[in-house]
């Protein structure tokens, strides 16, 4: 890759951030290159986007209909699965199968709750509720 | 005292308001030059050899440290997605630059984050810069779009601001451009995450000494050689890996959209993209900062033979990027849309198409490897440097 063919597309990617990329000069000297990104990443980066957009939107409808607790919208949110909640708050993986249950979730006890929270990094008043519109990237 | 996200100047101390996880200019810190970097690990490490007085450049690192590799792993998933890696396992290459320069280093990791986060204070506070491997989901200053669960990330802490739950760490991340600051909450998060079969636990890494005189050319020389030998000697019996392991993937994801819908198929290819250019490679899957190494090491040991090697390596380089366009413009596709009325799948040849893109690859860096293997044989041969 050349210096002037190193592209510089902007897009939402690195938000307004550069990275590096190595690029030859008219010499075929290396040498590092700022950009602000490629389309051709940018759009692979959306699709990977829009697929956590649908799998939250799932999770909060499932969860705003009772289907499943607010702990499976919330375990969406931060794109984890059970199996990587289970290994995330040292609990089984069957055990948070069960807390996605709402009837189990909403007996909770507290130091279950804290756990889930601070895994997930909010709080646990959060955590017991679903908020009016999802948290989408 | 402005509200700007920047607001942190070089003099500001501990007691004035901190924005969460803002950009820093990046001369912020005192001593410090900030290196931008085409990869994290490389580029810690370079950075760190270079704010301690060693002079090298980061591919200089990255070949030293045999940086470059392939492996498709169809079988193991990765946030639901195979695993296709284009570089040694994390680690690899700060333990291999090191050990290769006469560098030596300390690693430690925790089995409780309290104590974790204790050492990193105690090193900070001797006025120690520390590396780390994290999990980049937990880090707030990375856009959200390239925040995934994988906890092969590396950054450098230089400092820390304030103490307890408001404490800031300022991070020097190679990827970027600029310094930022760090809540501690979310720091601890991102070393301690346990979401991934790489669990970094907390690890954390320095150099301790430095060689008085690193024999450059044995270090070039063993790079090379594990870099030859992973990508050219893996059995065949194990086809994920080494040149043999692009071709894999070629046939893989021309089954793909058969085998596990068209959805998903896009889906995971749009992965192989992001982990070819987005994560931070330097471009091309890492093999254009591989050529930047060949180039500077070939000048650096007066040997024209290999930095000659450099023009080949840009070119497969430039066929991984052509590789990149197709399938992301694939991947992109006609997602959510109806299917053809006839029910056929429509796309199969193009997602055919992908596969002699990566045999050529494949080809390309067979030979390219083999060629650098001979240029060692020669030098060895000739006993000269």
């Amino acid at each position: 890759m050349k210096i002037q063919d190193v592209p510089q597309d902007p897009g939402a990617c690195l938000a307004g951030h550069e990275k590096l990329n190595y690029a030859v000069d008219a010499q075929g000297r290396y040498v590092g290159v700022p950009t602000i990104g490629w389309e051709v990443e940018t759009a692979a980066t959306e699709v990977s986007t829009q697929v956590t957009i649908e799998r939250i939107t799932r999770a909060w409808d499932d969860a705003r209909a009772g289907r499943t607790s607010p702990l499976g919208y919330h375990m969406a949110v931060v794109q984890l699965d059970a199996a990587q909640l289970a290994t995330e708050t040292g609990l089984w993986r069957w055990q948070v199968r069960r807390h996605l249950k709402p009837a189990v979730f909403e007996k909770l006890g507290a130091a279950h709750l804290a756990r889930y929270a601070d895994a997930l990094g909010i709080p646990v008043e959060t955590l017991r509720r679903v908020p009016d519109a999802p948290d989408t990237p | 005292m402005s509200d700007q996200p920047s607001a942190l100047s070089p003099g500001a101390t501990s007691r004035e308001p901190v924005q969460v996880g803002t950009a820093l200019p990046a001369d912020a810190v005192p001593d410090f030059r900030h290196l931008h970097a085409g990869h994290c690990e490389s580029g810690v490490t370079a950075s760190m050899f270079q704010n301690a007085g060693f002079p090298i450049s980061e591919p200089m690192v990255f070949g030293v440290g045999g940086g470059v590799f392939f492996s498709h792993f169809s079988f193991v998933r990765v946030m639901g997605h195979p695993l296709t890696t284009f570089r040694s396992f994390p680690g690899n290459i700060f333990k291999n630059a090191c050990s290769r320069l006469g560098v030596t280093y300390a690693r430690e990791t925790f089995r409780s984050p309290v104590t974790g986060m204790q050492r990193l204070d105690d090193l900070l506070a001797q006025g120690k810069r520390v590396g780390l491997q994290v999990n980049i989901y937990w880090l707030p200053y990375i856009p959200r779009p390239m925040r995934v669960h994988f906890n092969g990330h590396n950054l450098l802490v230089l400092e820390k601001r304030g103490v307890g739950a408001d404490a800031i760490y300022i991070v020097s991340d190679p990827v970027m451009e600029c310094l930022f600051q760090c809540p501690a909450d979310a720091l601890r998060r991102a070393r301690f995450s346990g979401t991934h079969p790489l669990l970094p636990r907390g690890l954390l890494y320095y150099p301790t000494g430095f060689a008085a005189e690193p024999d450059l050319r044995v270090a070039v020389d063993t790079g090379l050689k594990q870099v030859c030998r992973h990508m050219l000697k893996i059995p065949s019996m194990l086809p994920w890996m080494g040149v043999q392991g692009i071709a894999h993937l070629g046939r893989e994801i021309a089954a793909w959209p058969q085998r596990h819908g068209e959805d998903k198929a896009r889906e995971w290819l749009a992965g192989v993209v992001r982990m070819q250019e987005e994560i931070g490679t330097g471009g091309a899957g890492f093999r254009f900062i591989y050529g930047a190494f060949l180039q500077q090491a070939g000048d650096a040991l007066q040997w024209p033979e290999l930095a000659a090697m450099a023009g080949p390596t840009t070119l497969v380089g430039d066929k991984w990027r052509v590789f990149a366009l197709h399938a992301s413009r694939l991947a992109r596709g006609r997602r959510g849309r109806a299917a053809p009325a006839d029910g056929a799948v429509s796309t199969t040849e193009e997602w055919a198409a992908l596969r002699p893109l990566l045999e050529e690859i494949a080809a390309a860096e067979r030979t390219l490897f083999s060629q650098l293997e001979t240029v060692r044989a020669g030098r060895r041969l000739l006993g000269t440097g």
